[in-house]
């Protein structure tokens, strides 16, 4: 096909395709689809759930504890003279101890290492939580 | 109100204002129609692509990072959603022989593509575009009805210029042999006359 030929189809199939009547959807297309994101955002808003602790808990549990430990701090209590040491606990806790019952000795390092762990494992319930989240949304 | 403010109502929904949405609707509902139907060929299957392809629209509306036209993201959308429907159906297969063509045959289609009468023209040329492979059928109409330019159309299907001018030249030759073929036999009573 030489130039002039691709020149000449080219015209032609311009001039075709123009031919083509202009498509256009029902008359309530728009409706129909609005209708549908309205649905689609009171079905968002009904998803979206009230925490079972408000901020306001979390205030005053985080107040509390400061207050608290601020005042352990400032007053020196000492535990030995509290209720509790008058409750002799060897017996649970000898009951539950790995080192009398497995006869294990777990080193300072690993203690910090499950400490750690512990930690971070909140910390990834939080992460996880808000990453799934997201992907619901 | 020139087109390019439709990052003002992209903002708006954005903001929650969902009522803004619509205009965005009413804006490119029949230019996202038209590519379904050129694509799906049936009118209720269509319409229900297009309303999926603006509820994908309102919901990844924040992705939208204007690197392109507004339209052109719609229309990436639109035939994506498409071809998953065609992938689902499977029932949109087309094989059309490419014959070599002349400067004379053009010429001579051409004048009794003339001859038709207005309508009848309209209906031969859908029904000849209808019969193209849909990938074909897509780019030949959005090259030639929605005057996209190439780059426009290589973001849209996704596929290289090189395969999209590739494609084109092949959607030419055959939209002129399946509407030669459609009216051959006017041709042979020209040829008599």
């Amino acid at each position: 096909m030489n130039d002039k030929e691709k020149d000449l189809l080219d015209n032609f199939t311009k001039r075709m395709v123009k031919e083509t009547p202009v498509e256009k959807p029902s008359i309530d297309f728009s409706r129909n689809v609005m209708d549908t994101i309205n649905a689609l955002e009171v079905e968002k808003e009904k998803r979206v759930f009230e925490p079972l602790i408000s901020n306001k808990v979390w205030l005053l549990i985080s107040a509390g504890i400061i207050a608290l430990t601020v005042f352990i701090l400032k007053t020196g209590v000492n535990m030995n003279e509290g209720y509790l040491s008058q409750i002799d606990f060897s017996g649970y806790t000898n009951a539950i101890s790995f080192e009398t019952s497995y006869n294990l000795n777990i080193s300072n390092t690993a203690l910090y290492g499950f400490i750690f762990l512990a930690i971070m494992i909140p910390i990834q319930i939080g992460y996880l939580k808000s990453y799934h989240n997201k992907k619901f949304e | 109100m020139a087109i390019n403010d439709d990052d003002y109502y992209i903002k708006k929904t954005l903001e929650g204002d969902s009522n803004s949405f619509s205009v965005l609707v009413e804006r490119y509902q029949n230019m996202v129609f038209a590519l379904a139907l050129k694509m799906l060929k049936h009118r209720e299957e269509s319409e229900e692509v297009s309303q999926d392809t603006f509820i994908k629209v309102y919901k990844s509306l924040s992705k939208f990072n204007g690197e392109s036209k507004f339209s052109t993201w719609i229309y990436r959308i639109a035939y994506n959603t498409c071809l998953d429907r065609i992938k689902k159906n499977s029932k949109y297969n087309n094989n059309v022989e490419i014959n070599e063509i002349t400067s004379n045959e053009i010429s001579h289609t051409e004048s009794i593509f003339d001859s038709l009468e207005n309508k009848e023209r309209s209906i031969i040329v859908k029904q000849c575009m209808d019969k193209l492979p849909e990938d074909e059928r897509i780019i030949i109409h959005l090259f030639y009805f929605e005057e996209l330019n190439l780059k426009e159309i290589v973001e849209i299907v996704s596929m290289t210029e090189g395969n999209v001018k590739v494609k084109l030249f092949r959607a030419r030759k055959k939209l002129f042999s399946i509407f030669k073929e459609s009216v051959e036999p006017e041709i042979y009573s020209s040829y008599e006359r």
